[in-house]
């Protein structure tokens, strides 16, 4: 081949290796959110598999699950972290970071209320952060006895619940997310 | 054989030439809106994490999530912070990332500079899952399409100072990419929407959201009045549902420009928790911003067949 054709072929080549990546690159996500939703709307058959995980792409943040604030919780809520010694004293946890930081809390540290989401819906995480904040807090984890973490939340009341009661939150409730 | 064309060849022929132009015709994009953008994005969330001592609370050998244990759980981007005993080791990798971002945001050498972002953005996140959000999605894409994207651009230290020509041929894969990408995040947004508790209807779920920490103005009432709980839901599901297959046509600069102006007003109206999110996805849809939608009209651009891009004025 001469010059000129071979240079036309590799710009050719160069052309679809390029538009295959790309497309390539899009597939992952695309098949892993149909899937999902698919599965989420009830569906069933063949397009359920489609949900599978990427880990190399997942690994590099570009195989996302897409549902931006398709939920949000039906209750405001905090996670509380809380030990009982070994002599029976209580004593509940601070992540004195975060207090430092007093007012400028809400900017300086703004993705916690995320933080607490992702935490929400990884036991194995909150237990992790569990046993930091003991260090942080000066104790000795031998001296530790059961350590306990709990939802403080209190409910958003539909419209008319909130007509009827006269106010638009439930009252204020703990419930036992894990204790060992 | 006969020479003539048949309807069939000549529509593939058109075909290839349409996607060749779609892939390969000059690129006019925004670059340097999306890079800028992209850096403060990632700069000024870092600049938080090491003020207020979060960095190493999230990332430290001895944070929340401690180096011994991490080893077991954190995807491979991530180990680069566990490379090193040394608890100092953390800091060398903010400070790396923050260089990388500085050159990123001034365009001094661009391509090195997004690439080494990217890796050093992605290796923060995964060494802590639990600081994972929406906004880490949108700019990790970005960012590969930076990595791509034509450069010198016209607003960088590449071009303005060290004087390095603009890219004569430019090609519009790598905003291509970028696009798909931010379709893709609206629609399954909206699918995700319509599935969970988005109903049509009354606009429920916006009376729930005023009243929830997220939203900035819980005591104002008439956010919550029907009209407007009916006017957000089903704005919102119209504007980001129908994104995806308008910005196609020519509707595309004007709601290219809603749906910016749409995440502005959530984040005025949401907790600083969805404030770098929404900057996120603002960048991201500078990608599908063209440099020709902010000139003024009598000025157009012209490509010649070679790709190049000269401008002319309209006489």
């Amino acid at each position: 081949m001469n010059p000129p054709e071979t240079s036309n072929w590799r710009n050719k080549a160069r052309k679809v290796a390029i538009v295959l990546i790309v497309i390539g690159s899009l597939l992952p996500p695309l098949c892993m959110n149909i899937g999902a939703y698919a599965r989420q709307a009830g569906l069933s058959g063949p397009i359920l598999k489609l949900d599978q995980p990427f880990p190399s792409l997942y690994a590099l943040l570009l195989c996302q699950s897409w549902g931006l604030f398709s939920y949000i919780s039906p209750f405001n809520f905090t996670i509380r972290y809380q030990v009982e010694l070994n002599e029976g004293q209580i004593v509940r946890l601070y992540d004195y970071k975060k207090e430092a930081a007093g007012k400028w809390q809400s900017i300086l540290f703004h993705n916690e209320p995320k933080a607490d989401l992702n935490f929400y819906s990884n036991p194995r995480a909150m237990r992790g952060y569990m046993e930091y904040l003991i260090r942080t807090n000066g104790l000795d984890p031998a001296s530790v006895a059961r350590r306990s973490i709990y939802l403080h939340y209190w409910s958003v009341l539909s419209r008319e619940q909130a007509a009827a009661a006269g106010t638009h939150y439930g009252p204020e409730t703990d419930r036992v997310l894990d204790s060992y | 054989m006969d020479p003539r064309p048949t309807v069939f060849s000549t529509a593939i022929k058109k075909t290839f030439a349409r996607l060749n132009e779609f892939f390969f015709g000059p690129d006019d994009t925004c670059w340097d809106l999306v890079r800028i953008g992209a850096a403060i994005t990632v700069l000024l969330p870092l600049l938080l994490l090491g003020v207020s001592g979060n960095y190493e609370r999230l990332y430290g050998h001895w944070g929340m999530l401690p180096r011994n244990e991490a080893v077991d759980t954190i995807y491979w981007p991530g180990f680069l912070f566990l490379m090193k005993a040394d608890p100092k080791w953390i800091w060398e990798i903010y400070w790396a990332t923050i260089a990388a971002t500085i050159c990123l945001g001034l365009g001094l050498w661009t391509r090195m500079a997004a690439a080494t972002t990217f890796f050093l953005y992605v290796a923060t996140v995964q060494r802590n899952l639990i600081s994972f959000n929406g906004e880490h999605g949108i700019i990790a894409f970005v960012l590969v399409a930076l990595v791509f994207a034509p450069a010198p651009q016209r607003w960088s230290v590449d071009h303005l100072l060290l004087r390095k020509p603009l890219p004569s041929k430019t090609e519009s894969w790598p905003a291509r990419f970028l696009q798909f990408n931010v379709c893709m995040m609206y629609f399954f947004t909206t699918t995700g929407k319509l599935l969970g508790a988005w109903k049509l209807g009354g606009g429920e779920i916006w009376y729930q959201i005023t009243l929830s920490d997220w939203f900035r103005f819980p005591d104002v009432e008439w956010f919550r009045t029907p009209w407007v709980c009916l006017l957000a839901v089903h704005g919102s599901l119209l504007i980001e549902g129908s994104f995806p297959f308008l910005v196609w046509t020519r509707l595309r600069f004007p709601f290219v420009i809603l749906l910016i102006a749409f995440h502005a007003v959530i984040a005025i109206l949401f907790s600083n928790g969805v404030l770098f999110f929404n900057i996120a996805a603002i960048v991201a849809l500078c990608g599908f911003l063209r440099t020709t939608d902010l000139r003024p009209r009598n000025k157009t651009i012209v490509a010649e067949p070679a790709g190049q891009i000269i401008e002319s004025v309209r006489r």
